[in-house]
């Protein structure tokens, strides 16, 4: 699985941002050593609560901000800020909210012929054919009902799909998805996601899918990326990670998520008792300089030498490894 | 729970947006009965008319939104005529909220006042209806800050001070402020990740153990639901289209829609499976498809869905809006539960 040729790559990339006004002089640490690998169709899903960094790797990635350290790679090499134009038309990303992610002053007609021109160089005579074909390929059919509709006349699943073939306009190699479903009604977030899968054994697109339902991660994905505080915890394939987590805070995060076939359901039963009962514990403090492992100061497993010295990296089998001081 | 008294009787609720004949339905001819200490889920998509429903139970509904029909009676205690909610006076009304009826919105950063301190607020709402001292207000919202897991010392924090999933604790707490008998919580989990969601449902398990009170708990997550609720309703272009079990909801689900709602959340272990959410979207208020609201996204419609709406058999403990579900038969299925 791992085999297969790495398309976009982030290797070692920390992104500090600077606070302005009263806190000026502090920094944000928002991404420490990051290494993350996309690859030629598959989909690595990156979950991890808010704030733990997932949508600024992806911008990153996107080239939409530069990383302090590290680099991110295409195809092998390290993309600089030059190569920024290329780097858009092979990069693409679907955003969350497809009711901002979209302008609702102009057509679906405009809204799908721009990335075209932009990047395809499309002959004027091919572009409508072009549209046609693209509301196609994201199953809004008869897409002639469809290119003149302007966002607002669409349902949320509808515009989603848009955005989707407003990405794929572009022929891009990586298809980076920021949580493109939470949005979503529940009953249409499994289309979507049966959609991007199609896409991606079509056409052999990498993806990355940012999400906090792990469940649907382990549906859709290949890999799984587990993101804490800025830093990568666990990364593994999917059904190594989901049914034999490894880092502490991979089990918190299964052992939390909804799951009605849990043997204790309902009643309220403490079926969480391995993990510390109290634990309220608040978002880590990213202004801090980051020493030893993010996760030190909720992990029911700490030792002295979790907070001050960084984990070291285990792997278990090919492909799946984490940073913990667990493993030795 | 079966045998617990009834708490709040919802009969007939229908809420509309406008009037005339240009108004929109939003939720329609809606009764269920929610029994004391018992949690009763509400789930369903946007637009199902879930969260129109909760804001006119607690008679927050604002114009354009109007209770076109229907009663809503709460039995506090023993007294038993019990108190007929729509009709009650807004002096009335304001002593019932937060004492017998409080309620816990979506986005805590909205539902507390951004000038002013936790305990401040805490204050209010104790000295509004209790004989309290103003120091005794401050110390009784330390306590209940500390009920759900805030240290005491951050009563005298302003909202923006506090994490997003303490904000939303610190809502809880407000609502307990007066111990009241039902608590109605509308999405209140939605905004805080996985982590938080599960510490701030299994505090809420444990106070409803300690106090007893009843909670409806609106959500779209209907796997959160299942887990959690005693009951489950499930709701459909402002109807119920399914009321039963959690259990029965989960491993028994009677109505299409259900069945889809159901198989739209992958499972956390055990075999994969393709899964195909429901097909469609869910329909515009405005105009209704003839008979069923779910027939044209139904995989197993029939002719006679497109000309004849199923009702909820009357008392039924486990029942759906369906006429798969309802022999033919049975008389009375226009009955009004």
């Amino acid at each position: 699985m791992s085999s297969t040729e790495a398309i976009l790559e982030a290797v070692a990339v920390t992104k500090r941002i600077p606070l302005h006004g009263r806190d000026r002089g502090r920094v944000v640490h928002a991404l420490n050593g990051v290494d993350l690998t996309l690859r030629r169709g598959q989909i690595l899903a990156l979950v991890g609560e808010s704030g733990s960094g997932k949508s600024t790797l992806a911008r990153l990635l996107a080239l939409g901000d530069l990383p302090t350290g590290g680099e991110i790679r295409f195809a092998g090499k390290p993309i600089r800020r030059a190569d920024r134009r290329a780097h858009f038309g092979r990069v693409q990303m679907v955003l969350q909210d497809p009711f901002s992610s979209l302008n609702n002053l102009h057509r679906v007609r405009y809204i799908l012929s721009r990335p075209l021109r932009n990047f395809g160089r499309t002959p004027a005579a091919d572009l409508e054919r072009r549209v046609l074909d693209l509301l196609e390929r994201v199953n809004l059919t008869p897409a002639d009902d469809f290119i003149d509709k302007y966002p607002h006349e669409l349902s949320g699943g509808q515009r989603q799909r848009i955005a989707i073939a407003r990405a794929l306009a572009a022929e891009p190699a990586v298809l980076l998805g920021d949580e493109p479903v939470s949005m979503l009604d529940v009953s249409i977030r499994l289309d979507i996601l049966n959609l991007l899968a199609e896409l991606r054994n079509r056409d052999g697109l990498a993806m990355l899918y940012i999400t906090h339902d792990i469940a649907s991660a382990r549906y859709f994905a290949d890999e799984i990326s587990v993101m804490y505080a800025g830093h990568i915890v666990e990364t593994g394939p999917v059904e190594q990670v989901t049914q034999d987590p490894k880092h502490p805070y991979t089990k918190l995060l299964l052992a939390a998520s909804p799951d009605p076939d849990r043997p204790t359901a309902s009643s309220g039963s403490d079926d969480l008792d391995d993990l510390d009962e109290e634990d309220l514990a608040e978002p880590p403090n990213l202004l801090a300089e980051p020493t030893g492992c993010p996760f030190a100061h909720r992990c029911p497993h700490a030792t002295p030498t979790c907070s001050t010295e960084a984990p070291p990296t285990h792997t278990f089998t090919t492909g799946h490894w984490t940073r913990c001081w667990l493993y030795p | 729970m079966k045998d617990s008294p009834v708490l709040l009787d919802v009969a007939g609720l229908t809420v509309e947006y406008g009037s005339g004949p240009g108004a929109v339905r939003a939720v329609d001819d809606v009764s269920f009965r929610l029994r004391r200490g018992e949690i009763l889920g509400v789930a369903g998509e946007s637009g199902s008319g879930k969260s129109t429903l909760m804001t006119a139970l607690t008679r927050l509904q604002r114009p354009p939104a109007r209770i076109a029909g229907g009663a809503v009676t709460y039995h506090p205690g023993s007294s038993d005529p019990g108190i007929d909610l729509l009709a009650a006076s807004p002096a009335r009304l304001r002593e019932l909220r937060w004492d017998s009826l409080a309620v816990v919105f979506q986005s805590a950063m909205a539902a507390l006042n951004p000038v002013m301190r936790l305990g401040a607020q805490f204050v209010d709402v104790i000295r509004a209806h209790r004989q309290v001292g103003r120091k005794e207000a401050w110390a009784r919202a330390e306590e209940l800050l500390e009920l759900v897991g805030i240290p005491a010392n951050r009563v005298r924090s302003y909202p923006h001070e506090l994490s997003g999933g303490m904000r939303q604790r610190a809502t809880i707490a407000l609502a307990l402020a007066c111990e009241p008998e039902i608590i109605v919580m509308d999405e209140p989990t939605t905004a805080v990740d996985v982590v938080m969601q599960r510490q701030i449902v299994r505090r809420l398990m444990r106070l409803r153990q300690q106090f007893g009170f009843a909670i409806v708990f609106v959500t779209h997550d209907l796997s959160l639901l299942v887990e959690l609720a005693d009951r489950i309703m499930v709701m459909y272009a402002g109807r119920i289209v399914e009321l039963g079990t959690a259990a029965d909801l989960y491993h028994d689900p009677r109505h299409p829609y259900s069945q889809g709602l159901r198989d739209s959340f992958p499972p956390l272990h055990g075999p994969l499976r393709e899964l195909r959410g429901i097909p469609g979207s869910p329909p515009d208020l405005r105009a209704l498809p003839p008979g069923c609201a779910f027939q044209p996204r139904c995989p197993k419609r029939q002719p006679e869905c497109t000309t004849t709406r199923p009702e909820l058999p009357p008392a039924a403990e486990h029942g759906a809006a369906c006429l798969l579900q309802q022999p033919a038969d049975l008389p009375g299925s226009k009955a009004v539960r």
